[in-house]
């Protein structure tokens, strides 16, 4: 009984680094990561402009469900369209399932049509841990100031299916939406669906 | 009987596959539908239960699957009058992936799924069932499966035996369940997130919530035992940190292997302190002198406190009555003067102990309520507001109180005396011991944390301190001798008593406006009308005798009572108590305050109620002051608002973080500082201004 409860907390110990979890309305916090291009980039350099954070892995049925349908991609377009920075994240380790090279990440892009600003290779796990990203997809939206405006699901069905698509509200439309009319964000939290991150 | 036995044969002879469905494979798990029994007589309910196996090193997931993944989902197809119930899951298992944790089941999981038979259903026909199962099934990747599952249940006349070959399987899936409270639960915050407490010696104990986002999955389970209980330390989730439940409900697992039992458990929220806040929580005085006062020094505090509750705004009112009490029975003799005063401080006493056991009791039972909890409710408001208005009415004549309609010529100090004495006691502690004086912090703090005796205790000292003046005056013969001599001058006092009153009355239907709302304010206007027809009546009754009048009082009081009795809350304007306030004022978020703290913007927080004198006070004549006005303004301090008016389990909570149960409260964090300065009970605008300017550290 002593045993397993000490078992138990040490382990929390160790997992509790990772679930200080950005909260909404607070200041986003900072990273630095390297694209697939190679370059690096900072959420700093985009201040001024609104973020979105994917989390992604091309590999996992849930992602799968929203770059299949073409939704992912048509949310990318609508987004960067208006100036809104979009990057997806890919937290993957090496040996995970959905860690790829960047060449791979950007052919990927090419095949799937995507549209994000650039695709971030976190195969170390660190901007995904400092986001405590759980599911992929896992969404984020940060606005002009650099504060955390939404956190969580892409949409309102937790399914793989496809067909649940267009019977679902888009949280982080919704939430660009809201922003960009200088509106209160509605829903600022819920909690993410599909496949956990592959740290 | 020779029928049943037919039956009985008839059903051993059917194949055992009808009660067992096809088993579906799919890329990781074997599915099927299985049955409790052979068979359903028409009207019962019977368990089904879709049984999977899967693959080594794959699971599926608990209602609430933690970190990712999705619980079984289940879409039935059966005949007219069937029905099928939500699904029981098997006892979920905490399981780690990386820095992540699900709630799960992994080689084997049987879900229960009582079915309810149609009234209708024919004995002797077959029924087909159908259901379309998805899940997510995981190793370190994920995959969504599907099937469709099928069952052909036989109906029949009386309730059929165990089904052979799973039936087994279903009782077990059952028998783990042990029934909902079975295990007494509450939990309070440490600062940190939710701690459970339960009974002690809890083998192995685990929590699982049923809701997702109130506990970090793979935040802190921290299990300790001791002091007669068990506690688990959780980590909050966002759902947490908006709002904290009311009450946490959840599965408790218990035991190891394959003697895990579930309890359901609904832990409601106490407002009690946890030994381990951290320090940044903790800055009430006693925590600054680094332990706790002695008993001792917290019943001489008390019983200081509730000398100087005396001289408070709260206890205008009283003061009032009282004095125009003790008039009457200065003219009596020095015994009934001591009767009086004995009387009064007995009505203190008693009622001190009465509220205190009430406020225990309440708080052990999970609520989180604070002192001075009555005055939050419309009811207790609206019955107060009736009783001053009568008290008006009597001091001005309308109507005497425990006089025999003959009127015997007794002195005026006994008639009524006795009863008035005694409730006047009463409606003191009432009315104004929830307005929290100077020195009466941190006892009140310190008494609601301990034990319930001594914390009584506490309370019968601020009792005692209240009726401290009246005691001494009727106990020293010099002090009752310089009472000035009676005369009709007494007569014209008492009435003018009367008028404060009612203003006592203006205010209280200030507080309702804020609590009930406009609607409320007409309810009590009705219910003062038909209160001042009965006691019009009942004194014209003392006046000319007659039962129709005394009849007509107790119609008219029962009247005027009955409507306000089902006041409600509902129609509270909220936060409007903020209106008579001339500073911009934010209301009290711990998200905007953490925010702002770290920004470094200075915060003034401003515990109230509309209900609290002390706080009304303070406000017209300090925090609306231009000199503090100014002051907030050049130093950039935001000033935010805690109502208490109505209970909010938010503020309550923030107020015992400080060790106090009740308002006013001030606290001023300055920029940078670890934790917040408490200013006085009563303030100053110089005191004020100096906090605000920053030349008082």
């Amino acid at each position: 009984m002593k045993r397993i409860a000490a078992t138990l907390s040490a382990a929390s110990l160790l997992a509790g680094a990772a679930t200080a979890a950005p909260r909404v309305g607070q200041p986003a916090p900072d990273f630095s990561a390297r694209t697939a291009e190679g370059q690096t980039v900072s959420l700093s350099d985009y201040e001024g402009k609104k973020v979105v954070l994917e989390w992604t892995n091309n590999e996992c049925p849930f992602v799968k469900k929203h770059y299949d349908s073409g939704n992912m991609q048509a949310l990318q377009r609508r987004a960067t369209a208006d100036g809104t920075v979009w990057l997806s994240v890919i937290s993957s380790a090496p040996g995970k399932q959905g860690h790829v090279s960047g060449d791979r990440a950007t052919e990927l892009s090419a095949e799937r049509k995507a549209a994000p600003t650039a695709i971030l290779l976190d195969e170390d796990g660190e901007v995904g841990q400092l986001y405590a990203a759980k599911t992929t997809p896992h969404m984020f939206v940060i606005d002009e100031t650099g504060t955390l405006r939404y956190a969580g699901a892409i949409d309102t069905i937790p399914s793989a299916d496809i067909d649940d698509i267009p019977r679902a509200e888009n949280y982080v439309s919704a939430a660009l939406a809201s922003l960009r009319n200088d509106q209160r964000v509605v829903t600022t939290q819920t909690q993410p669906y599909g496949c956990s991150v592959k740290y | 009987m020779i029928r049943l036995l037919f039956l009985l044969c008839l059903f051993w002879a059917a194949p055992a596959a009808a009660q067992v469905g096809a088993p579906v494979e799919t890329g990781h798990a074997t599915t099927r539908l299985i049955a409790a029994r052979q068979g359903g007589a028409p009207g019962e309910t019977i368990d089904l239960a879709v049984y999977q196996r899967l693959d080594p090193g794959w699971h599926v997931y608990w209602q609430n699957p933690g970190d990712s993944g999705l619980p079984l989902s289940l879409d039935w197809s059966l005949p007219d009058g069937f029905e099928a119930s939500e699904p029981l899951y098997p006892l979920p298992h905490r399981l780690s992936l990386g820095t992540l944790v699900n709630y799960g089941h992994e080689d084997e999981a049987v879900f229960v799924v009582p079915l309810s038979l149609a009234e209708d259903a024919e004995p002797g026909r077959t029924v087909p069932l159908s259901v379309e199962a998805s899940w997510l099934i995981c190793s370190d990747i994920c995959i969504p499966e599907s099937a469709t599952l099928t069952l052909d249940l036989p109906i029949t006349d009386a309730p059929a035996p165990p089904e052979r070959r799973y039936g087994g399987l279903i009782e077990e899936a059952r028998a783990v369940h042990r029934p909902a409270g079975s295990i007494a639960a509450r939990y309070a915050d440490d600062g940190t997130g939710p701690v459970l407490i339960l009974p002690p010696d809890l083998e192995a104990p685990e929590f699982f919530p049923y809701e997702a986002n109130l506990v970090e999955p793979a935040g802190r389970h921290e299990v300790t035992d001791g002091d007669g209980e068990t506690r688990i330390a959780l980590d909050p989730g966002f759902a947490y940190l908006d709002a904290p439940p009311e009450s946490l409900d959840g599965l408790l697992v218990t035991g190891s292997d394959d003697r895990r039992v579930g309890t359901p458990i609904s832990a409601a929220r106490t407002g009690e302190a946890l030994s381990v806040a951290p320090p940044a929580l903790t800055s009430d005085v006693s925590a600054r002198r680094g332990r706790t006062p002695g008993l001792g020094a917290i019943l001489m505090l008390a019983f200081l406190g509730g000398l100087v509750l005396n001289v408070m705004p709260c206890v205008f009112p009283i003061v009032f009555l009282k004095a125009s009490q003790l008039a009457r029975a200065a003219q009596a003799d020095r015994t009934a003067l001591r009767r009086e005063a004995g009387l009064y401080t007995a009505g203190v006493l008693v009622s001190f102990a009465v509220m205190a056991g009430l406020l225990f009791a309440l708080r052990a039972g999970g609520a989180a309520v604070g002192w001075g909890f009555h005055l939050q409710n419309p009811v207790v408001i609206g019955l107060f507001a009736v009783l001053i208005f009568l008290i008006g009415l009597n001091l001005l004549g309308a109507f005497e109180v425990g006089t025999s309609v003959q009127g015997r010529g007794q002195s005026l100090a006994e008639r009524g005396g006795d009863l008035g004495a005694f409730f006047t006691g009463v409606l003191a502690v009432l009315v104004a011991a929830p307005c929290i004086g100077p020195f009466l912090g941190v006892p009140v703090g310190v008494a609601l944390t301990q034990p319930a005796a001594l914390g009584v205790s506490v309370f019968l000292a601020i009792g005692l301190g209240l009726a401290l003046p009246y005691l001494l005056i009727s106990l020293l013969p010099g002090l009752a001798r310089s009472l000035p001599r009676p005369g009709p001058w007494m007569t014209t006092l008492r009435q003018l008593f009367a008028f404060a009153m009612f203003a006592t009355l203006v205010w209280l239907a200030w507080v309702l406006s804020v609590q009930a709302g406009p609607n409320g304010v007409l309810t009590l206007g009705i219910a003062l009308v038909l209160a001042g027809l009965a006691g019009w009546a009942f004194g014209r009754g003392q006046a000319v005798g007659g039962r129709a009048f005394r009849i007509v009082a107790a119609a008219a009081l029962l009247l005027a009572i009955v409507p306000i009795v089902r006041l409600s809350a509902a129609d509270a304007a909220p936060r409007s108590s903020e209106a008579g306030s001339v500073l911009d004022a934010a209301p009290y978020d711990e998200a905007v305050l953490s925010s702002l703290r770290e920004r470094g913007t200075p915060v003034f927080v401003d515990f109230t109620a509309a209900w609290c004198v002390t706080c009304q006070v303070n406000k017209q004549t300090v925090l609306n002051r231009d000199a503090v006005v100014a002051a907030f303004e050049a130093s950039g301090t935001r000033y935010m608002v805690a109502d208490w008016t109505v209970p909010d389990p938010v503020i309550t909570a923030a107020l015992e973080r400080q060790g106090r149960s009740g308002v006013p409260l001030y606290l001023y964090y300055a920029p940078g500082a670890d934790a917040p300065r408490i200013l006085p009970q009563m303030l100053s605008v110089n005191g004020v201004v100096a906090v605000l300017e920053g030349r008082e550290s």
